[in-house]
Formats: structure tokens, C-alpha cells, sequence
């Protein structure tokens, strides 16, 4: 059979379910049925299975809160045009939302709103445009035209595909347009209008989008449209937030600008989209229909004329010549250098990528700038000086924010050229770790200028306020390193499609960790403040070590690193065990109080139950690098080496405590006699925590650092979060025993020696606090 | 200096290679040939680091590529098939980080590169941004990037797939050129006129196993066949019923 001429018609709805799949696609990989397995080499895993439910629970959440927004900016803009009385008082909006339901609007109110959905129009021209597609060197138009259709036909069908495949358009038009029916008086029926409308609205925005993009393409090289796109995509964040102002408050200074539209706005496309909804009208309609048809036949004529001479993207080889003549070799020498062969290359790229720029250093800035100009908040600036927290937040959220679009893109940056790290005679661990120092000095930068203006401006000096703004310091590096290493499992440098090459789920964990540390800085007491830090180095360096593991396999399709013992492990291992603990304590002691025969009694059973469950899963995963009880060298010499040191110190503390008169009481050590709660307490204490603790804390932790890092900061770390799992009196004497047991640990290699150190500094304290402190 | 001891790969069940062992001596120039998809380029990513071996090792100059990787980069010099470049970075630039990164001092690198720019006639696009560049303009620099240190082996992964005929023939002579000069070269190919010319020794290999290795009279013995490679090729590699 003969293939016949393809319709116009059904050439157009082919492009446009092209256009769809495509969409699908990206969006809704997780609905597609899963192909069944075949003999040859099997695909990767899905790994992104449940995030569509994710999905569809934000669209609906952005598509309520716009709405609501939309309502608000309605009521706001009549309050504010008519001076009404029904404005104030408690609870007015349904009043003033009854009074604009009964009747048509008034024309002033059609401007001012005309002005509101010029604005959500422009969105659906901006946002498009800017979502990347013109960075991508590949123009899809230029394969369009080789498909036996006619030119027109192909034009048409692109603005049409690109009006009904607009999904931000929809989302930024209807919520608004479905209020503006429902108070139009269409009841249940208004998202039908809204929708007919808000197409005919992106049918021009289709248009324009189209225009814009085919000049861009025509005259700029591939590499000037990526950073002209990060423009584009900055400045559809303005009228985004100019928009959503209307509805904030009635301070925000569009307000002024929507008062001051001109009568005849309320007869553009917009505002007769306004009017139909508020009012249907034979006329009003005609009239959108022909002006819209207008457009598009003008639009549909500039088009023709851009592509007079074809359809072919600048930029690819032609303007190579051309080019090359404007720029000459650059001065080798005699500039002042800056960091490592890597850093340097990481700064030029941002010095000419104006996109990756964008991203890192100006957008932190455009957000936390409209929130303070467009919401009209500008007042509030100053109450930042008053609240610490919220002054050491927002840098802590800038220098965040950076990392978010820079160190944790780190491997993603790499792209397609991640192979020739693998080429150099420096492992790839040290590039990552080059980039992410880079990163940790550059997002100071901002949290650095605000602190300084902060204490410039500060009308005194306060400690609390200058510790606080150490800590953010501090934390920036560490969420550098997590940044990095998260970036890493998040990101898939096999990837072809864009949206396949970072996983979400993984940016979302690292929004969540950043949220802990504000969390930690804006509460909690110095001590509070000192464990978060400790924990956040452990989780920053045990996320290092997983991503450490991962690089030898980052362009291996199949395979994963091996399982061995890792420091992630020992911090599972340490949470399980405290969570098994009390759920254990709360099971036994039911509604009376614990005994110390309960508490000891939850310590075992948590204490072995989190070392068989380990046990299982490492001899489960065939885990190499599982610490031993036995074994080793000289446990018993290294042990009571340890024991001795850590009790003298121990006691020692003991009696500064005492002498400073800080000693906390313990009646139950003074009491006369032995009891069985002695008993308890001294089988707790010298037989159930070494046991139990030094398994995970020296076994997992400090083994599994000490894989990715010399003895001395193994030892160190490990003995801090030793430390800050202790009650804050005891937590200087329990580093000092966590240093002695993790140094009986590395000589003898053996879990006997920390443990014996353990026992031994135990009972030692036991037994002053019995018997020569009272 | 390459040696594989019973190197092979997996990926989930399927496997890429079968347990493959091989020798290739100093200043060989050695051809590495079978059909699209035999397994090629999984040997040379394993052999550069890229990949983990599932079994087996691969030692260049008696060093493990995949344990001792950063001490086996130093000797050597990879061009992928299809090499990708950074974005936003000129050839020069590209050029002189990699000289760099094998930790030259800035002033050597930029000598280094501007002759290796002049060699491979990359002068005039070299302050052009390489993702410009043409499938040729990018097989020469990232030839380029491969010699830039004086690797003592070179490991070329299908080295004039794409190139025009001028091209591809400019490509061979500085091989030939390389290897006189005492350089291993392992090339990757199903280019069999390139092989004949260029190699000394050649392994044959088809769906991830080898199926014949030496020089090209030994497989013809080997093979009672008196063919051309292009016959011994298709004998060899014949899909199985």
C-alpha cells in the first residue's frame, strides 16, 4: 500500500501528540508499564518509583494555593480601588466576596485585573522559554522540516502544540481565570470557561514563545543562548512574584501600577478574557476571537519572514570562523593564581556559564529580594537585627541555597565529560573534594557580607549573637561536603534525558538537612547547639566515605561498590540502639516509673538486639571489614593500658567537681548497704555498655572512618559523638575514655581492648563515687 | 606492559566479557578488533578505571588499573570513541588544563599545548569553544589531550571512527609516527583496513570472547584461510544459528 498526503489536519495532531508523549514521558515515567525482561542486558532499575503520588500532591497543593491567591488578589484590588467599609473589620472577605458575586465589576476593577493576568500571561511566555529548551543545542525544528509537510502547516502546528502543551501556562492562567468564573456566576461549571479562555490567552502566548525562540535561534550561537536562557528564567521569576503580591497584602507597590492601567486596557485580550468571564457577551467574545486571530496572523507572518531563508540554528559550525578572528590567545602568565588546576577550571566556567552563575550567586539574592521589595516588607529588614536566629538563618540559607545549585551539582556539572577526570593521575575523590573546598569559600561569601553589615549596625555588641553566627559559619563547609556527596548519588552521569539526570529525592533530603541545622540554630542551648554540630560532622563525613565508594562505579551501568563496614553503619547502628532503648524501657516499665533493673534490662536487650540485627544484615550483604571480638594483638595489655588512663583522668574530674562544689547528687551511691539496685547498676555499667557501646561506637564508627581517614581524626571523631550521646556533666570525662578506648582499639585492633578500657574506667567511677566522695 | 589476567565484566546477567586474557608487549602497536557491541569498550574503560572489573585484573607496566589508577594515568593516554568536552572551555583552555592536571607547571603546559595545538592544525579553532568543534576537530584534540604527556602507552578507542578520508589518513601516519618512537598503542577498531596497516598483533574478539589473537599470518594459519582480514573478520565473527 502507498503511504498517502498527510492532512494538515492530522499532520498537526500528530505533532501535537508527539508533543504530549514527550511530556508523559518526562513527567509521568512512573505510569509507564513495565516492559517485560528479556534475555539481553537488563535496563537499570526504576528509581523513582512512588515520587508520581509526590507529584500529584504538589500540583494540587500549588493549584489550591494559587487559587486562593487568585481570590485574595481579587479581593484586595476591589477593597483597594473602591474604599469600601465592608474592607476591614474581622473577617471581611466573604462580605466583599458576596458583594462581587451579585453584580457585574466594575470597569476599573476589569483594568486593575487586567493588569494581574498580563502579568500570569507573561508567565506562560517566560517560564517556557526559560525552562531550558533554548539551551540545548539541538534544535527540533530543524528536524521538523525534513517531514513531508508544508511549512504553514508545520508553524501552526507547532503554536497550537505549544498552547496546548503548556502545562506552567495552565497553571499559572487557571486557577485565576476559574475564580474569576465562579464569581462570574458560572457555579460548578466555571473551570470550563476557565479553560476555553485561558487557551485562547496561550494560544498567543504560543505565538510570542514561538517568535522569540526562532530569532534567538537564527541569530545566537548555542553557548549565548544557554546564558540568555538563565536570564530568561530570572526574569520570569519578576512577574511570578509581582502577581503573587496582589494577593499578599495591599502594600506591595504593584498595586499602584494596577490603580493607574489605562481605561482602554480592559479591551485587550486579557481584559475581554475578564469580561467574558464575569459577564458572558456575544460581542465581547467576537471581538477575542478577532483580536486574537489578528495576532496570530501577524506573529504567523513575522514567522515566515524569520525563516525566509530556512531553517538553520546559527551557531554550530559556521560561527566557529567567524568567532575565532575577535579573540586572541590569552596572557599566559603574570595573573595572580587562585587555587588548585580543578578550582580554577570551576571559576572560569562560572565566570562565562552566565546560567550556572545565575543559579549560584544572583538567584539567593532575586529570592530573598522580591520576598523584602515585592511583598512590601521592606520595614521588616531592620527586625532582623532584633532576632538573631532569623538574621543567622537567612545566611545560613543564602550560603545554603549557593551549595544547593553548585557543589551539589558538582557531577552533574561534569556531564558527558566526567570521563577525562578518570584520564588524570589524581584519584577523582580528590577532584570532588577540590571543588567542594571551592564551593565551601565561595558560600561564605554572602552569609560573610551579611554577618559584617549585622554587627556594623548592631547598636551593641552580643556574644550570643557572634556564637551564633560562628556556628552557620561552620556549618557552611560541613553541608559543602554533604552537598557534594549527595550530589553524587543523586545525580546519573548515564543519564541521557535532562530531567533523568538528577534524582529529586536526593535534593529534597538535602533541603531537609539544611532545615535541621536552621532548626538547631534558631533553638536549643549551647549544648544542644555543640551535639547537632558533632552529629553534622559524623553525617557529613559518612556521607563522604558512601560517595567515596560510589566514584569507581559513577559510569558503571550495572554495577555497585561492595558492601564493607562504613561509618553511615555505625551512625544507623548508634540510632537504632537509642531508639530500641526506650521503646524497650517504655515496654517494660508499663505505667510505673523505670527501675534501674528496667533501664538495665532495655540496655541489654537494645544493646543485643541492634548487634544481632547488624550482624544479620552485614553477614546478609557479605560485609568485609566486620570488627572482631577476639583477635588481634595484645587486647589485654592495650586494655588495661587504656583502663588506667581513662579512670585517672575520670576520677580526677571527679574531685575538680567536687572541690567545685558542681557535683551532681546521686543518693542511690551514697546509700548504706548493698542492695540489688547495686547490682544493677554495676552490671549495667561495667558489663552491658562495653558490650554494647564499643561495638558500635569504636567497631562501626571509628572502623569505618578509619577508612577514610588517618587514626588520630578517627579516633577523635568517634570519641565526640561518643561523647555527646552522654548526659552534658560527663560528656569531657567520656571523650577523654573515648580517645583511651579508641586508641586501645587501633593498636590492638581487637573490640576486647575497648571494651576492657570501658569495664574498667566504669567501675573505677563507680567505686570513687561509692566509696571517697561524699 | 599490558597484561589481562582473566579480566571480565558483568552487567546484571549479561555477560560483556568473558574472561579475557591477553599480553601485549612494549612499542607493539596492538588492534583490538570485533563487531559493535563484542565488548570493546567496556576492556577499555576497564582498562582506564572508568568501570570495575566483575573478575580478573588488567595491569599496565605492572601496575593494576583498577587498584593502582592514578599511578597508571601517569603513564598513559586514552581517547575515547566519542570524546565530550566541557562546556564553555576552548580547545587551548581545555588543552592546558589537562597538561595541568598531569601536573606540568603552567609555563610547560602552555608550550606544550600551543605545539600540539600546531601539530594537530587545531591553531585556528583554538580559542573557539571545543563543543563547537566537528567530530574531527574534536578526535584531534582529544588526541591531543591523549599525547600531551608523553603517555609510554596510548589506549585509542575506535581512533578515526567519523573522520574523513584526509583525516583518518593524517590520524594512522602520526600513529605510525608514535609507535616508532617506542610508544604501546592498543587500538580499538572495526575499521579492518586501519588494523591491517597499522598493527603488528591483533585479538579478535566477538560477543564479549576472545576468537583469535596474534599476528595476522598467525590467524590466517590459525584459520587455514588465506583471505584478507576482512574474511578472517567475518569467518570469525559469524553470528551463531
Amino acid at each position: 500500500m502507498n503511504a498517502v498526503q498527510v492532512t494538515p489536519l492530522r499532520a498537526t495532531g500528530l505533532l501535537i501528540r508527539l508533543r504530549l508523549q514527550r511530556m508523559f514521558n518526562v513527567g509521568g515515567a512512573a505510569f509507564r508499564r513495565k516492559k517485560a525482561q528479556g534475555k539481553s542486558r537488563p535496563a537499570t532499575p526504576a528509581k523513582r518509583k512512588g515520587l508520581w503520588f509526590i507529584s500529584i500532591l504538589v500540583l494540587a497543593c500549588m493549584m489550591f494555593s494559587f487559587g486562593s491567591i487568585a481570590r485574595q488578589s481579587i479581593v484586595n484590588l476591589h477593597c483597594e480601588l473602591n474604599a469600601i467599609a465592608a474592607c476591614h473589620g474581622h473577617n471581611y472577605e466573604q462580605a466583599v466576596i458576596d458583594q462581587l458575586s451579585s453584580a457585574p465589576f466594575s470597569m476599573a476593577l476589569v483594568a486593575s485585573l487586567t493588569m494581574q493576568l498580563s502579568l500570569l500571561w507573561l508567565i506562560s511566555v517566560l517560564l517556557p522559554l526559560g525552562s531550558g529548551e533554548l539551551s540545548k543545542p539541538d534544535w527540533d525544528l530543524e528536524w521538523l522540516v525534513t517531514l513531508p509537510t508544508s511549512a504553514s502547516t508545520l508553524l501552526w502546528a507547532r503554536v497550537l502544540e505549544r498552547s496546548i502543551a503548556n502545562p506552567v501556562g495552565l497553571i499559572a492562567l487557571l486557577p485565576t481565570t476559574t475564580i474569576l468564573a465562579w464569581y462570574g456566576g458560572y457555579g460548578w461549571l466555571a473551570p470550563l470557561p476557565a479553560l476555553v479562555l485561558s487557551l485562547v490567552l496561550l494560544l498567543a502566548a504560543a505565538m510570542l514563545r514561538t517568535l522569540v525562540d526562532t530569532g534567538l535561534r537564527l541569530k545566537l550561537a548555542p553557548s549565548s543562548l544557554g546564558n540568555l536562557q538563565a536570564f530568561i528564567s530570572i526574569g520570569g521569576v519578576l512577574p511570578m512574584y509581582l502577581a503573587m503580591s496582589f494577593g499578599m497584602g495591599r502594600q506591595g507597590f504593584a498595586f499602584g501600577w494596577a490603580m493607574a492601567m489605562p481605561a482602554w486596557s480592559v479591551w485587550t485580550p486579557p481584559g475581554l478574557v475578564i469580561q467574558l468571564l464575569n459577564a458572558p457577551s456575544l460581542a465581547v467574545a467576537a471581538a477575542l476571537l478577532a483580536q486574537v486571530a489578528i495576532l496570530l496572523a501577524i506573529g504567523m507572518l513575522i514567522l515566515r519572514h524569520q525563516l525566509r531563508d530556512g531553517v538553520a540554528g546559527n551557531g554550530q559550525r559556521d560561527s566557529v570562523r567567524t568567532a575565532s578572528k575577535a579573540s586572541t590567545a590569552a596572557p599566559a602568565t603574570s595573573r595572580w593564581r587562585f587555587g588548585s588546576v580543578i578550582q580554577r577550571r570551576e571559576l572560569s566556567l562560572l565566570k562565562r556559564d552566565r546560567n550556572f552563575f545565575v543559579q549560584t550567586l544572583l538567584l539567593p539574592l532575586v529570592i530573598l529580594g522580591s520576598q523584602v521589595i515585592f511583598a512590601g516588607r521592606l520595614h521588616d529588614v531592620g527586625k532582623l537585627l532584633d532576632s538573631p536566629a532569623l538574621l543567622v538563618s537567612t545566611g545560613f540559607f543564602l550560603g545554603t541555597y549557593t551549595l544547593m545549585m553548585s557543589a551539589f551539582q558538582t557531577l552533574n556539572k561534569e556531564g558527558g565529560s566526567l570521563w577525562m577526570l578518570y584520564t588524570f593521575p589524581t584519584s577523582v575523590e580528590q577532584a570532588l573534594k577540590e571543588k567542594a573546598q571551592l564551593w565551601a569559600v565561595l558560600s561564605m561569601l554572602y552569609p560573610l557580607i551579611l554577618f559584617g553589615a549585622a554587627l556594623l549596625f548592631m547598636p551593641q555588641w552580643r556574644w550570643d549573637m557572634a556564637g551564633l553566627m560562628l556556628l552557620a559559619l561552620a556549618g557552611i563547609p560541613l553541608y559543602s561536603v554533604i552537598a557534594v556527596a549527595l550530589g553524587v548519588f543523586a545525580s546519573d552521569p548515564l543519564a541521557t534525558e535532562v530531567a533523568a539526570k538528577m534524582r529529586p529525592t536526593y535534593l529534597y533530603l538535602y533541603m531537609l538537612l539544611t532545615g535541621l541545622y536552621i532548626g538547631a540554630l534558631s533553638a536549643g542551648s549551647v549544648v544542644q547547639r555543640l551535639v547537632f554540630l558533632v552529629l553534622t560532622v559524623a553525617l557529613a563525613l559518612a556521607l563522604w566515605q558512601k560517595a567515596r565508594d560510589q566514584i569507581p562505579y559513577l559510569l558503571d551501568p550495572a554495577a555497585s561498590p561492595p558492601a564493607r563496614v562504613s561509618a553511615s553503619d555505625g551512625l544507623m547502628a548508634a540510632m537504632l540502639f537509642f531508639v530500641l532503648q526506650v521503646l524497650i524501657l517504655l515496654l517494660l516499665k508499663g505505667k510505673g516509673s523505670a527501675t534501674l533493673l528496667h533501664i538495665a534490662l532495655a540496655f541489654g536487650a537494645a544493646g543485643g538486639l541492634t548487634y544481632t540485627l547488624v550482624r544479620l544484615l552485614y553477614w546478609r550483604s557479605k560485609t568485609t571489614g566486620v570488627p572482631s571480638v577476639l583477635g588481634g594483638k595484645q587486647p589485654l595489655r592495650w586494655g588495661s593500658l587504656g583502663a588506667g588512663l581513662a579512670a585517672m583522668c575520670g576520677v580526677a574530674y571527679l574531685f575538680a567537681l567536687q572541690a567545685s562544689g558542681q557535683l551532681p547528687a546521686a543518693p542511690l551511691l551514697h546509700a548504706a548497704g548493698w542492695n540489688w539496685d547495686w547490682l544493677w547498676l554495676a552490671s549495667l555499667t561495667v558489663l552491658a555498655a562495653p558490650l554494647c557501646e564499643e561495638f558500635i561506637f569504636r567497631g562501626l564508627i571509628q572502623g569505618g572512618l578509619r577508612r577514610s581517614l588517618p587514626a588520630w581524626q578517627a579516633i577523635t571523631i568517634s570519641a565526640a559523638i561518643f561523647a555527646i550521646v552522654h548526659p552534658p556533666a560527663s560528656m569531657l570525662p567520656v571523650f577523654v575514655l573515648g580517645l583511651c578506648t579508641g586508641y586501645a582499639y587501633q593498636r590492638s585492633g581487637s573490640l576486647l581492648a575497648p571494651m576492657l578500657t570501658h569495664a574498667g574506667y566504669n567501675a573505677a567511677i563507680l567505686l570513687c563515687q561509692r566509696f571517697w566522695i561524699s | 606492559m599490558i597484561v589481562f589476567e582473566g579480566l571480565s565484566k558483568q552487567y546484571g546477567s549479561f555477560e560483556a566479557l568473558k574472561p579475557l586474557s591477553l599480553q601485549v608487549g612494549k612499542g607493539e602497536v596492538f588492534g583490538f578488533l570485533g563487531p559493535n557491541g563484542a565488548g570493546k569498550t567496556t576492556t577499555i574503560r576497564m582498562m582506564m578505571g572508568i568501570l570495575v572489573p566483575s573478575g580478573g585484573r588488567v595491569l599496565i607496566d605492572g601496575l593494576d588499573c583498577h587498584r593502582d589508577g592514578a599511578a597508571v594515568k601517569r603513564k598513559v593516554g586514552y581517547l575515547p570513541d566519542n570524546p565530550i568536552f566541557y562546556d564553555y572551555l576552548r580547545g587551548r583552555e581545555i588543552l592546558q588544563f589537562v597538561a595541568e592536571m598531569h601536573g606540568y607547571p603552567r609555563a610547560e603546559a602552555a608550550e606544550r599545548t600551543a605545539r600540539l595545538l600546531t601539530e594537530f592544525g587545531l591553531d585556528d579553532a583554538s580559542d573557539d569553544f571545543a563543543v563547537n568543534y566537528s567530530l574531527g576537530m574534536k578526535k584531534r584534540l582529544g588526541l591531543a589531550c591523549a599525547l600531551i604527556h608523553d603517555p609510554a602507552v596510548l589506549i585509542l578507542d575506535e581512533p578515526i571512527n567519523g573522520l574523513d578520508p584526509r583525516g583518518s589518513r593524517e590520524v594512522q601516519e602520526r600513529l605510525l609516527r608514535i609507535a616508532a618512537a617506542g610508544t604501546t598503542i592498543f587500538v580499538s577498531t572495526h575499521l579492518l583496513d586501519m588494523a591491517e596497516k597499522l598493527c603488528s598483533r591483533v585479538a579478535i574478539i566477538n560477543k564479549g570472547a576472545l576468537a583469535a589473537t596474534g599476528s595476522l599470518d598467525d590467524i590466517r594459519q590459525q584459520l587455514a584461510s588465506k583471505g584478507s582480514l576482512e574474511e578472517l573478520f567475518l569467518q570469525l565473527t559469524e553470528p551463531a544459528e
